[in-house]
């Protein structure tokens, strides 16, 4: 009883604010949306696998890059384009996590900078594909004939999205999937002893991790409608860190709480916006080591206490 | 044509020992993965240029002096933030290091811009020939200073009382601290001299390079080196870091420049692969 | 046919051969404990078995199928179980999820599964959830179920890797010390539990132990191990004046005579 009525008033959140707020707005809020999911990915294989990885904007730019070059060299629209694109992207993540088998901690984070650089590298020189440096285009995401391009149109598909998947998430981390990634984290011994199969888990929160990335990276194409190879290098990859960091590294609320205050924060430095990478800096730095269960840990905190 | 490559390769292959020389000394000495040492590098370079463009040092002192601030910075992060989390999960330590390079690369930006500097440089830009191969001076320079600062680790290191207790605390932890070497102690010592060897390698780096924040993602060459070395031994990561320039620059003169910086990643991932006991020498099962 | 067939184990670790040559039977629904000082291989020989470590030479079969050179989570599909001497539990995961992971490979579903609920995934996770209550309430932990594993007192971390061992519905469980660090009283508990597992669930136990009185009571075979060999094997009397037996463990006996 209580569940349905936090979905209707959900939905009746969702309609107000369609309606009510300025296309800005909306276009933040889209933002924050399409970070979160793939920050998701981030707090999948990092947060509850303890797969450490600086994968993520190689992912995202795969999804990216993957469906505007399917659109434009196979004619898929975006809305078949970008699942297809974060598909790939799984594959190669799965790929990916092969080696996370026998690496640890900061080998494999290594090891997926350099992917991500590797990534970097093949966007900007591959010119004919990519167009290099000069970027890419992005076309817009049209469904039933009507091209979506405003913050407001997004926000209608973009967010039902979100919350889609953030809900599959959450079911996913309180199976027996998602206690065999925690195990994995926590003890991989006793993981292994009681049945986990380390291989199979491990490429699996890559996927996952891809495919989210993937996903979110193709949605936000269509928010920022330009791709360039800038945009997806290390620090980007870092950036995902301080979101889940700062969120709180193994929930699933943590995404959610960590991209919306990276996003909103540069709102709201005004004349200080240039710093805002500093001022990531300087969250990340404090919350990992005074907070490390970051706001959504906090938030739990002074739950439990009332 | 194959000989100036080797040479620029040379070249730049001691600035990326130097570089994996910092990084195997700070994990070999504690066990920490500096993920910031980019931007170490990046700060000795800063440090000079200001101290030298901006407060009007004499180049020779500027140097000296940068490396005395980056070599207490160095143990500043020790002090304040990893003595704080040495208890805590490995994740934590790499966020933490990479946070730090974060603040670093962006506080650089902060104070003095994006903007590339010229980094002064007494010799010359003149190239000489020798033996068919036509060098710079500034190539020569950094080849001789980075042996010159090899040779003095060395020495340091086989001979000095101070670094052959350094090295007894990097094999032995336990042992050490059983003979009354102090562990605190010791990981201080390591950042500083770390951080310091970071500072030179910037130093030696800013004449090739633009000076701008984002040079410290450079260290990822230097990363590279050191797995090629081996990853816990300081010769290796010496030899790893020649035969990686020697190999970025024989690939970008020969095959293409774009493939010039793809090589080193490629390898790091190859090796990590192929050959993943050769890093974690520790790695045994966990003992349950 | 035993249950568990071991021949000729060597197991070595860089030059140092831990166990040598070690051969052993545990039959069905015994409690079978291996003792020896420490250093005397035990824990190694659980690690083989349970696909951990590597063997040298030798065989381990279970009823008849050779466990060595499987992983680990294959030997666990096998009905293999263990507890560490360290207790290895997730300290972050409440009791009941614990135990949760413990039936992993009951379950069978996957990510789809999971997230669409489908082939009986919910139904499943019921089932195990109400299975691994009452294996809880079996081993006195019902009351801590949602408390963090991490967070509870000794003897009960050691009562819930029981129960996570038990939660595979194990064929053949190993222990690896089980009462160390325990009190008297909670080693009589564990006895108990462990007679009934014996009893009431025909459950085979391999115990490892390096004290003597620990196992006493409660084991139908002890094997004793020396320096990785065994050297006498058979009833709690039988080897507790066996000659060998006593001069392996002379050491102790005297510097308990002194005291």
């Amino acid at each position: 009883m209580g569940r349905a009525v936090v979905w209707l008033l959900g939905a009746a959140a969702f309609v107000v604010a369609g309606v009510t707020l300025s296309d800005y707005t909306l276009y933040l809020i889209d933002l924050v949306a399409v970070t979160a999911i793939m920050a998701l990915g981030l707090t999948i294989v990092t947060g509850v696998a303890g797969q450490v990885s600086l994968a993520q904007a190689a992912f995202s730019a795969m999804g990216g890059y993957g469906a505007v070059l399917l659109g434009s060299g196979l004619g898929i629209p975006h809305w078949l384009g970008i699942p297809l694109a974060a598909l790939g992207a799984a594959v190669v993540g799965y790929l990916l996590g092969l080696p996370a088998l026998r690496l640890e901690g900061p080998y494999l984070a290594l090891v997926t900078l350099g992917f991500t650089a590797i990534v970097q590298t093949v966007l900007i020189h591959w010119r004919t594909v990519t167009n290099g440096q000069l970027g890419l285009p992005v076309p817009p995401l049209t469904l039933g004939g009507r091209a979506l391009t405003s913050g407001r149109e997004l926000f209608v598909v973009v967010v039902p999205l979100a919350v889609l998947l953030f809900l599959a998430a959450r079911r996913l981390l309180r199976s027996r999937v998602g206690r065999a990634f925690d195990a994995l984290r926590q003890s991989e011994v006793a993981a292994r002893v009681m049945g986990v199969n380390p291989v199979h888990y491990k490429t699996l929160a890559f996927a996952l991790s891809a495919f989210l990335g993937g996903l979110g990276g193709g949605l936000h194409a269509l928010l920022t409608t330009f791709l360039s190879p800038d945009s997806f290098g290390i620090i980007e990859s870092i950036y995902f860190l301080v979101v889940i960091v700062v969120g709180g590294v193994g929930s699933v609320l943590g995404p959610v709480l960590g991209s919306a205050l990276l996003i909103l924060l540069p709102e709201t430095l005004g004349a200080f916006k240039q710093y805002q990478t500093l001022v990531y800096g300087v969250l990340l730095l404090t919350f990992i080591v005074f907070a490390p269960g970051g706001l959504s840990g906090l938030v739990a905190r002074l739950t439990w206490r009332s | 044509m194959l000989f100036q490559a080797v040479a620029s390769g040379i070249t730049a292959g001691s600035i990326y020992a130097l570089v994996a020389l910092a990084f195997v000394l700070v994990y070999k000495g504690t066990r920490v993965v500096n993920f910031g040492q980019g931007e170490q590098v990046m700060l000795g370079a800063y440090l000079a240029l200001v101290l030298n463009t901006f407060v009007g040092l004499p180049f020779g002192a500027a140097v000296a002096l940068a490396l005395l601030l980056a070599g207490a910075f160095g143990l500043l992060i020790q002090v304040v933030v990893l003595r704080h989390i040495a208890q805590s999960p490995p994740l934590t330590k790499i966020i933490a290091m990479l946070a730090i390079g974060l603040i670093l690369r962006e506080g650089a930006r902060a104070l003095l811009g994006s903007n590339a500097y010229p980094f002064p440089f007494l010799l010359s830009p003149a190239p000489v020939r020798m033996g068919g191969v036509l060098l710079t001076p500034a190539n020569l320079a950094i080849v001789v200073a980075a042996l010159a600062v090899m040779a003095v680790f060395y020495v340091f290191f086989r001979y000095a009382r101070l670094g052959k207790a350094l090295r007894a605390a990097c094999e032995n932890p336990e042992a050490a601290a059983l003979m009354g070497i102090s562990v605190p102690f010791v990981f201080g010592s390591i950042w500083v001299l770390a951080s310091a060897l970071a500072a030179i390698a910037g130093v030696l780096l800013a004449p090739l390079v633009t000076l701008t924040p984002d040079m410290g993602l450079m260290a990822i060459k230097g990363w590279v080196a050191a797995v090629v070395g081996g990853f816990t031994s300081l010769p290796g990561a010496v030899v790893g870091g020649i035969v990686l320039g020697v190999i970025e620059t024989v690939t970008g003169s020969y095959v293409s420049t774009a493939l010039k910086d793809g090589v080193t990643y490629l390898l790091l991932i190859l090796i990590l692969i192929v050959r993943p006991s050769g890093l974690l020498e520790r790695r045994t099962v966990k003992k349950v | 046919m035993a249950l568990l067939s071991v021949r000729d184990l060597t197991i070595q670790f860089g030059g140092l051969r831990a166990v040598d040559g070690f051969s052993v039977d545990v039959e069905r629904g015994r409690i079978h404990s291996l003792i020896g000082p420490n250093g005397a291989g035990k824990t190694s020989i659980i690690n083989t078995i349970t696909g951990l470590y590597p063997a040298m030479t030798g065989s381990v079969r279970l009823d008849g199928e050779e466990l060595l050179g499987r992983a680990p989570h294959e030997i666990a599909g096998r009905g293999v179980t263990r507890t560490f001497q360290n207790v290895e539990l997730f300290r972050e995961m409440t009791a009941l999820d614990n135990v949760l992971v413990g039936a992993h490979q009951r379950l069978r579903y996957g990510v789809l599964g999971a997230t669409v609920r489908l082939g009986g995934a919910w139904a499943g996770e019921r089932r195990e959830v109400q299975r691994a209550e009452q294996i809880l309430e079996v081993l006195g932990l019902v009351e801590d179920r949602d408390r963090k594993a991490g967070d509870l007192p000794f003897g009960k971390q050691r009562r819930l890797e029981l129960a996570r061992a038990l939660a595979s519905e194990p064929r053949l469980i190993l222990l690896d010390e089980p009462g160390a660090g325990m009190a008297a009283a909670e080693v009589a508990g564990l006895n108990k539990v462990l007679l009934d597992l014996k009893e009431r669930r025909g459950l085979t136990i391999l115990l490892v132990d390096h004290v003597m009185q620990v196992v006493m009571n409660i084991s139908d075979v002890i094997t004793v191990l020396h320096y990785g060999k065994k050297i006498a094997e058979g009833t709690a009397e039988s080897v507790r004046t066996h000659p060998e037996v006593i001069r392996a463990y002379l050491g102790e006996r005297r510097s308990r005579a002194d005291r």
